[in-house]
């Protein structure tokens, strides 16, 4: 009996042994490649372990696109980028936190869409245009999604059923969420209302499509792309230019009301920021770091996995590409009257 | 027989005594659910609604200074080892029950610990001083009970000290070494 | 047959096995470490495991799932210190039985019952997944507010002088919860301006002070009480004494593994329901529940553990998460190219039963693990008071800190111990004030959504008789209620007598 414990001890002690070793052993060779990027720039970055926060939660979909490109990442910064969660507020919470760090470049906001509209949207009094972007990784295409036993066929359906004074459920994530930017541009366009049933994440606000307590919500392709096949979920329209690639028999929405076509092309985007007033060399070797990652062709796999419309952008590039979809958005919902 | 037993069981619990400045806690709950009641009711008054943002918290403030009502209505014939006795004496006897000189102490070692990390001292270096200072504080009648023992103190501050640092090693090993998180 | 083959699949590839047993072992320590949590493990895993082999990093963060866990009773039933938020209730009664000595004993039941939970669930989720997965998508708001509200009526289960104290307690938690910004509208509630405070106060840094530090201040005004020696022969338990509380297992086991499959709840919820339900359910325990009842231990422990295959259900079924460790592996699998969804029992199935079969070896390596580290935790509590004290107090600050690296956190765990250390002296009980603080959110949104979907409170009230689920939790905390209140209890005594005469 006691042989066997000593056994057991050694044996789990050597495990744990062959585990830290492990985990050294690729902190050694990550920090090999930090005499080409110290060598480059003339900043001394980063000297200690960075941080990613999160905006959105465990396993959701910006978390899933964040965490593989930060462990590509660090092995060409030569520090850890240590990632956590932190959400709340319609990611309102970890962009606020960010910002309330120094501009060092030690703190990342890892973020959606979402904080391009909060001053808008009176969530909070910062937006992306108090962050540098240090990377742009790509943006998403979007669709209306109802339960499989749902009586409703087409968008048109709803918005009839809606106009006609039915009370119609729609799932959302919050105030300045996709599915709340979605169905204020459906109201722009439509004229129909719904009532908005607020949930902690996309995830849950499938569920409950799923599970009949809400009519409707609106879905990345990523989230219900295994549900619509399964047919537990019917998509009935997808908000794109083109048909997407997975989903051949959804409609596009411009066939139903060709009003969208202004909008479109349009989705939720994913990127990596930090506080405005951050050394611009700092930010190059950022930026250097998550193109490296984001080129590797493990992650571009991961991007094709989850249906993203691949951009890459960087420096003014992003720039650009933000401030036109502010600009859209913000007009799109100021003419739908969500916003003032 | 249960029947018994649960009836002793009662009799004991309603003579269990009250400690000193136990009353006073429950006006100290009373002023906490009342300031936050307070507060509660503003920001009902921006958003008012059931579903509002305001609506649980004025729902638990109600019930915490509710809830301080009871317990001191209830609880005010109860006797303390305070009963009686004038306003000073109370005083002086809550603070003895409650700050015993060790309790003080370890507060007093916490507090300074706080602003040393604060300050930027560093966590291995304010914490072994915090561990050493705190142990040897409370081996204190080892060799402080009948005037200052010398020899039995030096003792005692190396055993600390040999305990202090098995402490630091532990922490070392498994936080900074094993799972990497960051120490202030 | 093919169900075997992928069962065997680790035995093919040993890898798999040492993944296992490594993760175990680490998880254990990870989760008897308060401040350290699984969810916090197995991200961190995520992107260290980029690179692996999918079913190896799966192996290994199942393992760590697993044995964070169980890991977190340790502290709870050494120190009073839950490790995390399901191992709140096994502090209750374990403590006490560490405190009279028995602490190995406390800390062997924890372990059978835990592995015997998390067989129970991994059987559920292995024969009837799909089914229990159908039953948690449809519950809704409503149900998880009732949910909520059967978690905090374990209130009224505590022995404490009066229970308004214990309602008192509960009312300051979920008042504590909600300080911040408000995740449904990001009003900011209760900061006072000061920033830190916008993403309000995090339970374990709460949990923490409550428990741990606030134990830690009380123990020090009874110094001269010294460490109670512990006795370490019954470690593992007879046979016979894992028999006799089976029933009690497998009952908390069957409410952890429908618990731990509702997307909206996890483990602790299971943990503080089931030992509500042992405390209602046990009528003679040995030794009163608070005071160090088996009983307390067995049921959330089980609980917890099947709470783990509980969650892997919708999370393999439907692609949605049980509880937030599955978030993660969710977010794994997809990384590694996998699609979670409904398609992946039949497009996959050799992963779902090679994930079957790793936690069924992960519970093996539990018993193993668990069992013979037990020796060396219970000399743990022998160290002198003077020592051990000051070494719990600044664990607690790592633990705090460890979570967000902010000084800000530790400064508010100390608060929070001066403040249980208050309440612990006057007789408050401090449990239901850390519940008030978990079950915060699952109350106040589900609240929130039920009125929105209903419009009146009497329309919430009403849609509860419209649903079969919901009626039928609302009629378990209807009789949870009346139990309690002392006219039930006299009748309920005059009616023993009768019997006993008759």
């Amino acid at each position: 009996m006691k042989l066997k414990k000593v056994v057991t001890m050694i044996l789990a002690v050597s495990m744990a042994a062959s585990l830290a070793a492990c985990g050294s052993s690729s902190k050694e060779t990550a920090s090999a490649p930090t005499k080409d990027a110290g060598a480059e720039s003339s900043v001394n970055f980063p000297t200690q372990n960075v941080n990613g926060i999160v905006q959105w939660g465990e396993g959701g979909g910006t978390d899933s696109l964040m965490r593989p490109l930060a462990t590509l990442a660090q092995d060409k910064l030569g520090k850890s980028i240590v990632v956590q969660n932190m959400t709340g507020g319609t990611g309102s919470i970890a962009t606020q936190y960010v910002y309330d760090q120094d501009a060092d470049g030690y703190n990342l906001l890892m973020g959606a869409e979402n904080p391009s509209l909060y001053d808008a949207l009176d969530i909070l009094d910062l937006t992306y245009e108090n962050f540098e972007c240090v990377f742009l990784i790509g943006d998403e295409t979007t669709g209306v999604a109802v339960g499989k036993d749902s009586p409703y066929e087409s968008l048109t359906d709803i918005c009839e059923a809606a106009l006609a004074g039915e009370e119609i459920t729609l799932a959302t994530t919050g105030t300045g969420g996709l599915p709340w930017e979605v169905a204020s541009l459906i109201t722009a366009e439509t004229g129909a209302t719904f009532t908005q049933i607020q949930y902690d994440s996309d995830a849950s606000a499938r569920v409950a499509v799923l599970g009949g307590e809400c009519d409707f919500t609106i879905c990345k392709v990523q989230s219900c792309l295994e549900e619509y096949k399964a047919g537990d979920l019917k998509l009935l329209c997808m908000l794109a230019t083109e048909t997407v690639e997975q989903m051949p028999d959804v409609p596009l929405i411009a066939e139903e009301y060709p009003g969208f076509a202004d909008y479109l092309p349009w989705g939720p985007f994913y990127g990596v920021f930090v506080k405005e007033g951050t050394d611009p060399a700092v930010i190059s070797v950022l930026s250097d770091a998550f193109k490296a990652a984001y080129e590797d062709a493990s992650y571009q796999e991961v991007l094709a996995n989850y249906n993203i419309n691949p951009m890459g952008y960087t420096g003014d590039e992003a720039k650009a590409y933000l401030d036109s979809w502010r600009e859209n958005t913000i007009s799109a919902l100021t003419k739908a009257g969500a916003i003032e | 027989m249960n029947n018994n037993l649960e009836n002793k069981k009662e009799e004991i619990k309603e003579n269990v005594p009250f400690s000193s400045g136990e009353k006073g806690f429950a006006v100290f709950w009373l002023l906490f659910g009342g300031f936050f009641l307070w507060r509660s009711l503003l920001l009902y008054q921006e958003h008012p609604g059931l579903s509002s943002c305001a609506a649980l918290p004025l729902f638990c403030s109600g019930v915490i200074v509710l809830c301080a009502l009871i317990i001191l209505v209830s609880d005010r014939k109860a006797k303390t080892p305070n009963s009686g006795k004038s306003v000073s004496v109370q005083l002086k006897q809550t603070i003895k029950n409650i700050f015993p000189s060790d309790i003080i102490v370890t507060i007093v070692l916490i507090l300074l610990y706080c602003i040393a990390l604060y300050m930027g001292l560093g966590f291995y270096v304010a914490t072994p001083i915090f561990l050493w200072i705190s142990m040897c504080w409370f081996m204190r009648s080892r060799f402080a009970a009948n005037g200052f023992d010398k020899s039995a103190f030096a003792k005692i501050a190396v055993k600390n000290l040999i305990w202090t640092v098995i402490c630091i090693l532990f922490i070392l090993v498994l936080f900074t070494y094993l799972f990497s998180v960051v120490l202030p | 047959m093919e169900i075997l083959s992928y069962l065997l699949i680790p035995f093919q590839q040993p890898m798999l096995i040492v993944m296992c047993a490594v993760g175990v072992f680490a998880g254990i320590y990870v989760g008897a470490i308060p401040g350290l949590s699984a969810t916090m493990a197995v991200s961190l895993l995520v992107s260290f495991t980029y690179g692996w082999d999918t079913y190896t990093a799966l192996a290994l963060m199942l393992g760590i799932f697993v044995g964070t866990v169980y890991g977190g009773s340790r502290s709870a039933i050494l120190l009073n210190i839950p490790g995390a938020p399901s191992a709140v209730a096994t502090a209750l009664d374990g403590y006490p039985m560490a405190q009279k000595g028995k602490a190995g004993e406390a800390m062997g039941i924890a372990t059978t019952q835990s592995v015997i939970g998390t067989v129970l669930g991994i059987i559920v989720l292995a024969f009837a997944a799909p089914v229990v997965s159908k039953f948690a998508v449809n519950f809704s708001s409503v149900d998880y507010l009732l949910l909520a509200v059967m978690g905090m009526m374990m209130v009224g289960s505590l022995n404490c002088k009066s229970i308004f104290r214990g309602l008192l307690a509960a009312a300051v938690g979920l008042l504590i919860g909600t300080v911040g910004m408000d995740s449904m509208t990001s009003v900011r509630r209760f900061t006072f301006g000061v920033s830190y405070l916008n993403s309000g106060v995090s339970f374990v840094v709460a949990m923490i002070g409550l428990f741990g530090v606030s134990e830690a201040l009380i123990q020090i005004t009874q110094m001269d009480i010294s460490a109670v020696k512990q006795k370490i022969d019954k470690i593992v338990p007879s046979l016979r004494t894992i028999l006799k509380y089976v029933p009690l297992t497998i009952r908390s086991s069957i409410v952890g593994v429908i618990v731990g499959a509702l997307p909206g709840a996890g483990g602790d919820i299971a943990a503080l329901l089931t030992y509500d339900q042992a405390k209602r359910t046990v009528k003679n325990p040995e030794v009163p529940f608070g005071e160090g009842a088996v009983e307390g231990l067995v049921a959330p422990e089980s609980a917890n553990n099947a709470a783990i295959g509980g969650a892997f259900i919708p999370m393999l079924t439907l692609g949605i998460p049980g509880d937030a460790v599955t978030a993660v592996l969710l977010g794994a699998l997809e990384i590694h190219g996998l699609q979670p969804g409904p398609n992946l029992m039949t497009n996959t199935p050799d992963l779902f039963y090679l994930i079957v079969a790793c936690l069924l070896l992960c519970s093996i390596f539990l018993v193993v693990f668990g069992l013979t580290g037990i020796k060396i935790f219970t000399k743990i509590v022998e160290i002198p008071k003077a020592i051990l004290m000051p070494l719990i107090i600044i664990l607690s600050v790592v633990g705090s800190f460890a979570l967000r690296k902010s000084l800000f956190d530790i400064f508010w765990m100390l608060g929070f111990g001066i403040l249980g250390y208050f309440m612990k002296k006057y007789e408050y009980p401090v449990a239901p004030t850390v519940l008030g603080i978990i079950l915060c959110n699952l109350l106040e949104n589900n609240y929130r959504r039920g009125i929105t979907l209903q419009k009146t409170l009497g329309g919430l009230v009403g849609s509860i008789f419209t649903e079969p689920v919901a009626l039928v939790l609302f009629l378990v905390i209807v009789v949870m209620f009346v139990t309690q209140t002392k006219t039930y209890k006299r009748w309920k005594a005059k009616r023993d007598a009768q019997k006993g005469i008759a």
